[in-house]
């Protein structure tokens, strides 16, 4: 009998991409809350979806550097289990629910890449970077306070797709309101036999459930954001037109579950 | 409406992680030949397929230097496109039929991965590399040619999983005993909803369809291999007891298809039924 949650299935359930559910993160964000093309997000959006008439264009990136645990010290090996990622979420509305939804995502690490398919995150490979604070003050240290400013950017496969940069002007109290809404999600996977190619195996609508989500040391600012065009993309259609504001904070947070909304599949 | 034959799914599809079938690969190869014990990698094989008994533990270790097209020209984006990979084959039967079963797979690549997942390979991440040869005689152009030596190694997470090598020694028409089984894979796809972890939402054995194949410029020769320990892979549990013939090929071929040999999550939720129907006969 062979083991493991997601491929590849072996013997003792090591060589899995990833360990089972619960899946714990720890991590820093860096982030532009901003404006875009309400035509644009409104493209992005899967069958189920619908635009939000109270904040349509509405947008929001993130850059985030992660540490994953599961059941077995998985933090404990940094090369296989740390990794950053990048992702835009745009607002929309499931039926009559205000949620966001996450069009596009990027990860630098394969176990990443696995845990987000089978959540419904369209995950793909970049380089993702983001300034760190350290504790030991100097020009270089960048630390969590009124004036720091801390850049981020990702690309793929040798071109850049985000350019983002952050200047903290002030401490805030409720972190978590950026993460009012629930994230909404795809989980798509195709079938190759032919005559099957365009009718998926899973094609659910499914909203992601956190469980003890923390935020701490949040600090909202100046926020600058670009997407320079990029062949194979179509990130740079959602390009701001008006920033609203820059921050940065710590959070955590543990996956269990997963709720689908609506089975699209055949 | 959203387009893309894979995530993500957008406006134009340009942003798919693939595109859609049919595809075309071209490439080179190096692979070596080992046996290892058929006790131990008869745990590798899902529910259905067996060791093949006339060649228990015969297994090939394939590196792969490749370029992908579909039917946008996508070769001429060579940072996205071209990828490297490693797979382990190993010989197996299904229903009477000679295969090849592909317990691991790794490549450099996203696209290469997804398009791993959707064939049945499992593949994970791994930095691959190999010995290239070029036209121009040099100490450092790796000629095919008698006594020419060709490297390959995987790495995943900084840890180095398998090392190979090849030595030329003749120029063969036919690749003899090699990859003359249909590869056999499975595509696996989980839930995460609350206790539907062990269900997977896909869950099929399915046999590769290759239109095409093409093998050229093939040399066989010596092979060494070994599978370092690692952790968090198991690869090394089909390491080599012992080594047979290595060799280097370029080939080429297109996928539009694949067969479905047997869908797991029915037999799974069968099993279930009988299990239910036998208590309430009880």
């Amino acid at each position: 009998m062979l083991k493991g949650f997601t491929v590849p299935k072996s013997p003792f359930g090591q060589a899995a991409l990833t360990p089972p559910p619960p899946w714990h993160y720890a991590g820093d964000a860096v982030g532009v809350e901003f404006w875009t093309d309400p035509d644009a997000t409104a493209a992005t959006l899967p069958n189920g979806l619908s635009r939000d008439p109270k904040s349509n264009g509405h947008a929001v990136m993130m850059f985030l550097d992660w540490q994953f645990t599961a059941q077995d010290d998985e933090y404990l090996d940094p090369a296989r289990y740390q990794y950053r990622e990048a992702f835009i979420l745009v607002d929309a509305m499931y039926c009559d629910v205000p949620v966001m939804w996450c069009p596009y995502i990027y990860v630098d690490n394969d176990a990443a890449l696995a845990r987000g398919w089978t959540q419904g995150f369209p995950k793909k490979m970049g380089s993702i970077f983001q300034t760190r604070s350290y504790a030991a003050s100097g020009p270089a240290a960048a630390p969590v306070a009124s004036g720091s400013r801390f850049g981020a950017s990702l690309s793929v496969h040798g071109q850049r797709l985000a350019e983002a940069c952050v200047t903290m002007h002030k401490p805030v109290e409720n972190g978590l309101f950026l993460l009012s809404r629930p994230t909404v999600l795809l989980r798509y996977f195709p079938r190759l036999a032919a005559g099957y190619q365009d009718k998926p195996a899973v094609n659910e609508l499914a909203m992601s459930i956190t469980d003890n989500l923390t935020v701490a040391d949040a600090w909202i600012g100046k926020g600058e954001l670009k997407f320079p065009e990029a062949n194979g993309e179509e990130l740079d259609a959602l390009a701001p037109k008006r920033i609203e504001s820059g921050f940065r904070y710590s959070l955590s947070y543990s996956v269990s579950d997963l709720k689908i909304l609506e089975d699209h599949g055949s | 409406m959203l387009k893309g034959f894979t995530a993500p799914r957008s406006l134009l599809g340009a942003a798919a992680l693939v595109p859609s079938p049919p595809w075309h690969f071209a490439g080179d190869v190096l692979a070596v030949e080992f046996w290892n014990d058929p006790d131990v990698s008869v745990h590798t094989l899902p529910t259905g397929v067996e060791l093949d008994k006339k060649c228990p533990g015969h297994s090939v270790a394939l590196f792969t230097d490749y370029q992908f097209t579909a039917q946008n020209n996508e070769y001429l984006d060579p940072a996205r496109y071209q990828s490297r990979g490693f797979s382990v084959l190993l010989d197996a039967m299904w229903k009477g039929s000679r295969i090849a079963w592909c317990p691991y797979c790794y490549a450099d690549n996203d696209a290469a991965l997804m398009r791993g997942w959707i064939q049945g390979y499992p593949r994970k991440f791994g930095a691959v590399h190999q010995t290239r040869t070029f036209a121009t005689a040099s100490a450092a152009s790796a000629p095919l040619a008698h006594g020419s030596r060709f490297s390959a190694c995987m790495s995943a997470h900084d840890r180095l999983l398998v090392q190979a090598r090849v030595t030329l020694r003749e120029k063969a028409e036919r690749l003899v005993g090699l990859l003359d089984r249909r590869i056999v894979g499975r595509r696996y796809f989980p839930r995460l909803c609350a206790g539907m972890h062990d269900k997977p939402a896909v869950d099929e054995l399915v046999r590769c369809v290759s239109d095409h194949l093409l093998i050229t410029n093939i040399w066989i020769g010596e092979g060494e291999l070994n599978f370092p320990e690692a952790y968090g892979e198991e690869l090394e549990v089909l390491g080599p007891l012992k080594v047979g013939r290595g060799y280097r090929f370029s080939f080429s071929y297109s996928v539009t298809d694949i067969e479905i040999l047997a869908d797991l999550t029915a037999q799974q939720s069968r099993l279930i039924q009988k299990a239910r129907s036998g208590l309430r006969q009880e």
